[in-house]
């Protein structure tokens, strides 16, 4: 088995990072991409600690929320993969490795320091930096702190691997519904903290909170007991789940993590899309609208949003604790929107691309499509921000609904959808859903976004003049969104001609 | 006859590799001309320019007259299918081909009976509601096949159009190819199924390492070479390279 494992592992490697042998502009754009993510954690952390006055380990109740979140987070992360299918093969290994002579063991073993590797390159840089800063000037604690969430990684990926494996052995339905019962599990800890409630048995029981004790020393007597049963059950249903016999069934998921993991399932079959009716913007809208509802990469960003944001407001209690609770709630809007065209965005790099031949090959069809695709985008990501602001102001007891936060909310759904498309569209090839560049294409709208969203930001943190901005004021705000929509799209359109060229590269 | 479509020295390459070179051709209405060659010839680099998914770095290509980087308008008159054509798994047979006809500007009336009259002809009335992702391979190819007919085009230019069609399917296409054709349009047919291209094809180009080795109707090449068929031909103009 050992001498079966290095082989199918350095494949897998050189298959995932192999751009980086070849190319200096992947090279470029990896150490691009980490520092800016490095930089944005120790950014997030250092502004959690000005905020909300963490002051180091002497804070530990806070530090130990905020890894907990964390933690949590990562487990929906790849419980969520593990009911896409949770094993890490790219197409080539479907066609060529699974149906080689490799037990399926072998296999999983391979995969499972595959993912280890994987996780570590992708998170660990942000995760270290961002509880460097929450922990300084105790940077001591940063070791124990490793070597727990290794621990934490290694749970995650045999949880997804488990379900991977049930799916694939046939009982699909049992692994998304023991999938969604551990999310909800993880979600638990997440709206406690959320909602200020503190439940002493969820706390004592919580993986999450167990591993972030333990990770600042502050166990309690019997974490290590809990923390080793949990060990326990999730190592023995994996050496259950290695005696796999039959391998079928396996989706290339790595390229297509959010999406629906297979082509023979398909969201939403009901909803129809009548060709006969409407203008061809209007349809190519509702085209847009479907197709996203359709291979179920809405649903899937809606799920990160709500866990970003839940996370988010768990680690803060920003609601809360701030003096102008509704100031706080539009500002977390503001940032964390960007999230849906981004995620919309890279799952259309990864699943659509290849199909554009139809409009491409269509007179002026590759700027209709995208024009619809656009303001689809615009649409989804305004809708969310309205409902997002307006679950928030009726959690913490606010009704605003300022006219200023309609403007905002336009103004970030039309940059950051047009920031992400533009992203997508002068690029050569398409970032993997589970990639640096992935990260990449969800932090640049999002820093674009609240760039641009400034002028009307500032006005709306004037407590007086937001309440009731005079006429004067209020014709150049609202005039504001649509004037970016009226550039950005033409930039768009302007994009579409040479992104026809640089698709006959790649489809 | 006038020239529907013509390529005036075309050149391509990807980075140091040379895909094409000053190739020409010439298609007139009437005329199925086969585009011919061993891989990595240059075949489908070729079609890709003259369809706009590609940019030359040198040559002409012009449509009905016209030369295709003045307007995109070009396009209506062109119905295309790729070599490995890439289906949206999320639509239906029926909305798939509607999209296309919506794209490419046919009127919905219009487009509802060409699409019930193009899934009668390929034998997918049947699958009108199926999802495409969960069709067969074959029969995703009469999808992409049947959608290339969506709005009537005047030129052809078809990648590997029999690839993965059962001996029916490639029967149909042909009758279509052949009524476009018969209707004053030109087909340009991407292929390396020799037998194929010397039965239906009536002129043709062959392509060997982006370079054009002969040009003309079949029956002049089979002659110039003295060979029998058109594959004899074929390989001794390219093993003589």
């Amino acid at each position: 088995m050992g001498r079966m494992i290095k082989p199918i592992l350095g494949f897998k490697l050189k298959q995932y990072y192999g751009n980086l042998r070849i190319s200096s502009t992947a090279r470029i754009s990896t150490i691009i991409t980490y520092l800016l993510i490095t930089f944005s954690a120790a950014g997030a952390a250092a502004l959690m600690r000005g905020l909300y006055g963490i002051a180091g380990v002497e804070d530990l109740p806070k530090i130990i929320t905020a890894i907990a979140s964390t933690f949590s987070a990562l487990f929906i992360f790849e419980i969520y993969l593990g009911m896409k299918g949770g094993i890490t093969a790219l197409r080539s290994e479907v066609d060529f490795i699974l149906p080689s002579p490799v037990k399926p063991s072998t296999y999983l073993i391979a995969d499972l320091i595959f993912q280890l590797i994987f996780l570590n390159v992708i998170l660990t840089p942000a995760v270290s930096t961002f509880i460097a800063t929450l922990l300084y000037p105790e940077e001591q604690y940063l070791l124990r702190f490793l070597m727990v969430y290794q621990v934490s990684i290694l749970m995650a990926v045999i949880m997804a691997h488990g379900l991977g494996v049930l799916g694939v052995r046939g009982y699909g339905r049992s692994a998304r519904a023991l999938g969604w019962t551990l999310i909800t599990f993880m979600l638990i800890q997440i709206f406690l903290n959320m909602a200020d409630i503190q439940a002493g048995s969820i706390d004592a029981l919580h993986p999450s909170k167990i591993l972030a004790r333990l990770a600042v020393g502050a166990q309690q007597t019997l974490d290590l007991p809990i923390l080793a049963a949990y060990l326990a059950a999730i190592l023995g249903s994996y050496l259950q789940a290695l005696r796999v016999k039959v391998f079928s069934n396996v989706n290339p998921f790595l390229t297509k993590g959010f999406m629906e993991p297979s082509s023979r399932r398909t969201s939403f079959p009901h909803l129809e899309l009548d060709f006969t009716k409407g203008s061809l913007r209007l349809y190519l809208i509702k085209f847009h609208l479907m197709r996203i509802c359709r291979d179920g990469s809405l649903g899937a960003s809606m799920l990160f949003l709500a866990v970003f944001v839940a996370a988010n407001m768990s680690l803060s209690r920003i609601a809360w604790s701030s003096l102008r609770p509704e100031l706080a709630s539009t500002i977390l809007t503001v940032l964390y929107i960007p999230l849906i065209p981004a995620l919309l965005t890279i799952n259309w790099s990864v699943a659509e691309r290849m199909n554009l031949w139809s409009p491409a090959s269509s007179s002026n069809g590759l700027r209709n499509y995208l024009d619809g695709m656009l303001l689809s985008y615009i649409i989804v990501s305004t809708l969310f921000a309205m409902a997002f602001y307006g679950l928030m102001n009726v959690m913490i007891g606010e009704n605003p609904f300022m006219i200023l936060d309609l403007f905002l909310a336009l103004t970030t759904s039309i940059t950051s959808s047009t920031i992400s498309m533009l992203m997508a569209l002068r690029s050569g090839k398409p970032a993997a859903a589970l990639s640096h560049l992935a990260l990449l294409y969800t932090v640049i709208p999002m820093a674009g976004s609240i760039i641009l969203d400034l002028p009307i930001l500032i006005i709306r943190s004037l407590g007086t003049l937001a309440a009731a901005p005079p006429l004067w004021l209020l014709a150049p705000l609202a005039a504001y969104p649509l004037s970016l929509l009226l550039i950005l799209r033409r930039r768009i359109l302007s994009a579409s001609e040479n992104f026809a060229y640089a698709l006959g590269n790649s489809i | 006859m006038e020239d529907l479509l013509r390529v005036k020295g075309l050149w391509k390459s990807y980075g140091e590799t040379l895909a094409v070179a000053d190739l020409s051709l010439s298609i007139k209405a009437g005329e199925v001309h086969g585009l011919l060659g061993p891989n990595g010839a240059g075949k489908t680099t070729v079609v890709k320019c003259i369809v706009g998914l590609l940019r030359p770095d040198e040559g002409e290509v012009l449509v009905n007259g016209v030369e295709i980087t003045s307007s995109e308008s070009y396009k209506s008159l062109i119905g295309y299918l790729p070599e490995d054509p890439a289906l949206p798994e999320y639509l239906t047979v029926e909305e798939f081909l509607g999209y296309l006809a919506r794209l490419r500007s046919v009127k919905p009336q219009e487009a509802k009976s060409r699409i019930g009259e193009l899934m009668e002809i390929f034998n997918l009335t049947k699958l009108r509601r199926e999802f495409i992702g969960s069709l067969s391979r074959g029969l995703r190819q009469r999808v992409a096949v049947a959608s290339a007919f969506i709005h009537k085009p005047k030129i052809l230019i078809l990648d590997e159009p029999f690839l993965g069609l059962d001996p029916e399917g490639q029967l149909k296409v042909k009758l279509m190819v052949k009524e476009v054709v018969g209707d004053g349009g030109a087909a340009l047919i991407s292929t390396h199924m020799l037998d194929m291209a010397e039965r239906f094809c009536d002129t043709v180009t062959i392509m060997y390492r982006g370079r054009e080795v002969v040009s003309g109707d079949v029956s002049s090449i089979k002659q110039m070479v003295n060979a029998n068929s058109l594959e004899e031909a074929f390989i001794k103009l390219v093993n003589g390279r």
